[in-house]
């Protein structure tokens, strides 16, 4: 295999300090070169123990005390008012960099599309992830759906022709976090959508919308 | 201070169980890795303030979702402290945002803080810090320059480009070999695998 993809690149690319451009780029080799990518991992590696060159400082003890108050649902309230923030965003990134069913990837720029609340679900909001023809969906404020019905994905081409993205079900949480199938060639779809389905899904939407939103 | 047999506790073993919505888990965890994380937040951002809503917003999205992180796939530091860089980059990027500028220079030295053993209580990470301080010493300090822009900073290698001044592909190379330097020192040690 020629490997296109130089050392210098390998390291810039596990320390993040690659451009978008040039990250996907090296992430596409990685995805078809394990040699590569054990290169990668390696670089990947060092990269992460630079957080220990920082030197060691410790919070307050009210911080301990606020992350317990919000967990025991003290601060819920406020919380939901927040909004779909960067920092879950960030930690969902985290997920795929690290979640082995997701693969290898690390540093690529992933494709945010956010999700608006449709009529059955107007307060819902939800982000889809698209990484490298995987993704995951965040969403919030989504009602656990009624006994004998799921959620599932659709997306949605130029013609109104539909393809299945998947079901879930969500949890009594605000926030919910789920892999979806993407279909390729993903550039064929135009519309992402979610409608409440009866169990084990259906071939076609029958259901009410419950958040949508725009493929670029 | 800590929660009486969660500490033996291994972290998968603790992520296990805040994934059931167990909060003196979550203490735990907490008690074990908080330093480490509000010191590199701190290190990033510079501000305790900031550093601080980092950390709880990281710890805050491991409660919400402990159940997604995999331990075969790593160890949950090296997880960990990804989130923490991501999102103190984040915020750092949106407070430069405001005044159009370069950012500052890295701050002179990264000193070699006095270890104090009982923020970190684990014993490899006390060693790996070791390792890393020293690694970075024995650095150029042209090569150590460029690799702490890119990982304290979040710049890319044209930003380091830009910002002291020096052609692309001198950067490339420079921050190639100091990561390389870093890696070879930690693996000859048996610090990273
Ligand atoms: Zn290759």
């Amino acid at each position: 295999m020629d490997h296109e993809i130089l050392e210098e690149e390998l390291a810039a690319y596990a320390l993040g300090a690659l451009p978008p451009e040039e990250a996907a780029a090296v992430a596409a080799h990685l995805a078809g070169c394990p040699e590569c990518r054990e290169r990668a991992r390696r670089y990947r590696e060092a990269a992460a123990a630079l957080a220990y060159a920082a030197p060691l400082r410790r919070p307050s003890p009210r911080l301990k005390a606020r992350l317990l108050a919000r967990a025991r649902g003290a601060e819920r309230r406020r919380e939901r008012g927040l909004g779909l923030g960067i920092a879950l965003i960030a930690a969902v990134l985290a997920l795929i960099l690290f979640a082995p069913s997701l693969g290898f990837r690390f540093g690529a720029p992933p494709q945010v599309v956010p999700l608006q609340g449709a009529e059955a679900a107007p307060d819902a909001e939800g982000y889809l992830i698209l990484e490298d023809g995987q993704a995951l969906l965040v969403t919030k404020g989504l009602a656990v759906p009624p006994e004998g019905r799921v959620y599932q994905v659709w997306f949605a081409d130029a013609a109104g022709r539909r393809v299945s993205g998947g079901i879930f079900r969500t949890q009594p949480r605000p926030y919910g976090v789920y892999t979806v199938t993407v279909p390729l060639p993903l550039t064929a779809y135009a519309r992402i959508g979610v409608t409440l389905e009866p169990e084990g899904g259906s071939p076609s939407p029958t259901g009410p919308q419950v958040l949508r939103g725009v493929l670029r | 201070m800590k929660e009486a047999g969660y500490a033996d506790l291994e972290d998968a073993a603790l992520l296990a169980r805040i994934a059931g919505g167990d909060e003196q888990a979550l203490a735990a965890l907490y008690d074990r890795h908080a330093a480490r994380a509000f010191s590199l937040a701190l290190c990033i951002l510079g501000d305790p303030e900031t550093a601080e809503e980092v950390v709880l917003d990281v710890f805050w999205s491991i409660w919400q979702h402990a159940g997604a992180f995999a331990p075969e796939r790593g160890r949950f530091t090296t997880w960990l402290h990804a989130m923490v860089r991501h999102r103190a980059i984040d915020a750092l990027r949106r407070r430069r945002a405001r005044p159009p500028q370069l950012p500052e220079p890295p701050e002179e030295e990264m000193e070699p803080a006095a270890l104090d053993p009982s923020v970190e209580d684990l014993v490899e990470a006390r060693e790996l810090a070791q390792a890393v301080r020293e690694a970075l010493a024995a650095l150029p300090p042209a090569q150590r320059q460029v690799l702490e822009l890119a990982y304290f900073r979040g710049w890319t290698h044209r930003e380091i480009a830009a910002h002291l001044g020096e052609p692309l592909g001198t950067i490339k190379s420079r921050l190639y070999l100091a990561l390389r330097k870093v890696h070879d020192w930690l693996a000859e040690r048996g610090m990273i695998p």
